[in-house]
């Protein structure tokens, strides 16, 4: 039987850091070590996006069915 | 003094109570809203090593001003009305452009058109922020085959422009415009109306009871597709008037037959790009980084369109989620049978969630007809 309980268990933590109140303005002037490294995985990660699937303008990728 | 994010940086956060609510496709509005603010996060982390990184390659900027001045409108906009910002930050094709150019520039590999006209999207942004801001201002922003795109608003055109070119926007007392090739487009009062040289981005909206649905038909924007640049593709008016009673039938099932998603949908889906009718088939897709927006062919009934909309706000909710957190290594080589598809596919998270919607809406929106089979998985606590 499990024992755990999602009312007990630690939040999950990301690696995202929560910019929603900075401004343009200060977020410009933003470099301090935990801001640098969830920029970089941020940016790791989107450099790793492949191109499953190619936009097509031709016709909602030829019918296919994409998921 | 170093802004709070510097000396006390807060992460986005989930809660496994949350989570669970996502895997039994029971999230709240609140859940759709901290993903969308976690995008926000994401996009700003993106576009601030964008400009960082660009400003220091010589000759990034092509023809159009320096990226400082994206980021200085950017302050000005929101100084002026955050919401403006914030707005242009929700806009989910920021986030597939930022995603794009965020490659071509780590990745050194070419894209459609020259590096200067993605980079130079982010003046396109800062533009569009500032008309929605009303300020007065002047800068240039990237035409791609004469057409130059203000994101969230519309297009202004320049027939006879070269393939790569840049043009003009100027704000001057509540009123705007785009000049290039010896042409000046005044953009309407209402920019998402149509104007002599401008077209506009669409909306469609709909009431059923208390839910309110809003979306866009952007058949406009280069970055709304699913991974590259694509010129528009636009609507003929006979059509938009096809969707706007698909999307009122659809939405109609959906308040009727499953009204928590009612409420929900509106915050995570807020953007179709139309796509012409396939018959025997309803075609959609959507990706991670355009959070908030599906691609969608155009359907043949309102419970086809009704089943697509749940389909792809469900990949929305989960490509939020996978920018949030890791839920799998990624391997490329890997190719894994499921228990609704014939194919192998990649492994994907998404797969553990998308199919639920279909039954979702086969067995509710479509009382009268076989649901169609799956197999509910959830995501294993590690």
């Amino acid at each position: 039987m499990s024992s755990f309980s999602a009312s007990t268990e630690p939040d999950i933590e990301s690696a995202l850091i929560d910019l929603d109140a900075v401004s343009f303005t200060a977020l410009r002037e933003l470099d301090g070590e935990a801001f640098r490294r969830s920029a970089r995985h941020v940016v790791e990660r989107t450099t790793h996006v492949r191109a499953r699937y190619r936009s097509d303008n031709g016709g909602a990728g030829g019918g296919e069915r994409i998921d | 003094m170093p802004p709070a994010a510097e000396s006390h940086p807060v992460f986005h956060r989930l809660s496994w109570r949350d989570f669970d609510a996502l895997a039994r496709m029971d999230g709240d509005e609140d859940m759709a809203r901290r993903l969308r603010r976690a995008e926000r996060s994401r996009r700003k982390l993106l576009i601030h090593a964008l400009l960082t990184e660009a400003t220091k390659e010589p000759g990034s900027s092509g023809p159009l001003p320096s990226l400082g001045a994206a980021w200085e409108l950017l302050a000005r906009a929101e100084a002026r009305a955050p919401r403006a910002v914030n707005r242009m930050l929700a806009n989910p094709y920021t986030g597939s452009w930022a995603g794009y150019t965020t490659r071509l520039l780590r990745n050194g590999i070419g894209g459609v058109g020259p590096l200067w006209m993605h980079l130079g999207y982010a003046h396109a942004i800062a533009a569009a922020a500032a008309i929605r801001a009303e300020l007065d201002f002047e800068t240039a922003i990237p035409a791609w085959h004469g057409e130059a795109m203000l994101p969230s608003l519309g297009m202004a055109e320049f027939p006879g422009a070269e393939t790569f070119s840049s043009v003009v926007v100027r704000g001057v007392n509540g009123r705007y415009s785009v000049s290039g090739a010896g042409t000046t487009v005044h953009l309407p009062g209402a920019p998402d109306s149509d104007a002599p040289g401008w077209r506009g981005i669409r909306r469609v909206r709909s009431q059923v009871g208390a839910h309110r649905f809003s979306l866009w038909l952007d058949d406009l924007d280069p970055y709304r597709g699913l991974y590259e640049p694509i010129p528009p593709e636009r609507l003929p008016d006979g059509e938009v008037t096809d969707w706007q009673r698909l999307i009122d039938e659809a939405c109609r099932l959906i308040a009727a037959h499953l009204p928590g998603l009612a409420r929900i949908m509106p915050v995570g889906l807020v953007s179709l790009v139309p796509k012409p009718q396939v018959l025997f088939r309803n075609p959609s897709a959507s990706t991670g980084e355009a959070f908030g927006s599906a691609v969608v062919g155009l359907p043949t009934d309102g419970a086809s369109l009704a089943e697509t909309l749940i389909h792809e706000f469900q990949h929305i909710v989960l490509g939020g989620l996978l920018h949030l957190v890791e839920l799998y290594e990624p391997d490329p080589r890997e190719r894994i049978y499921v228990a609704w598809r014939d194919d192998p596919r990649p492994l994907i998270s998404r797969k553990l969630l998308s199919p639920v919607a279909r039954p979702e809406c086969g067995t509710r929106c479509r009382p009268r007809r076989r649901p169609i089979r799956s197999r509910r998985t959830a995501p294993r606590r590690r």
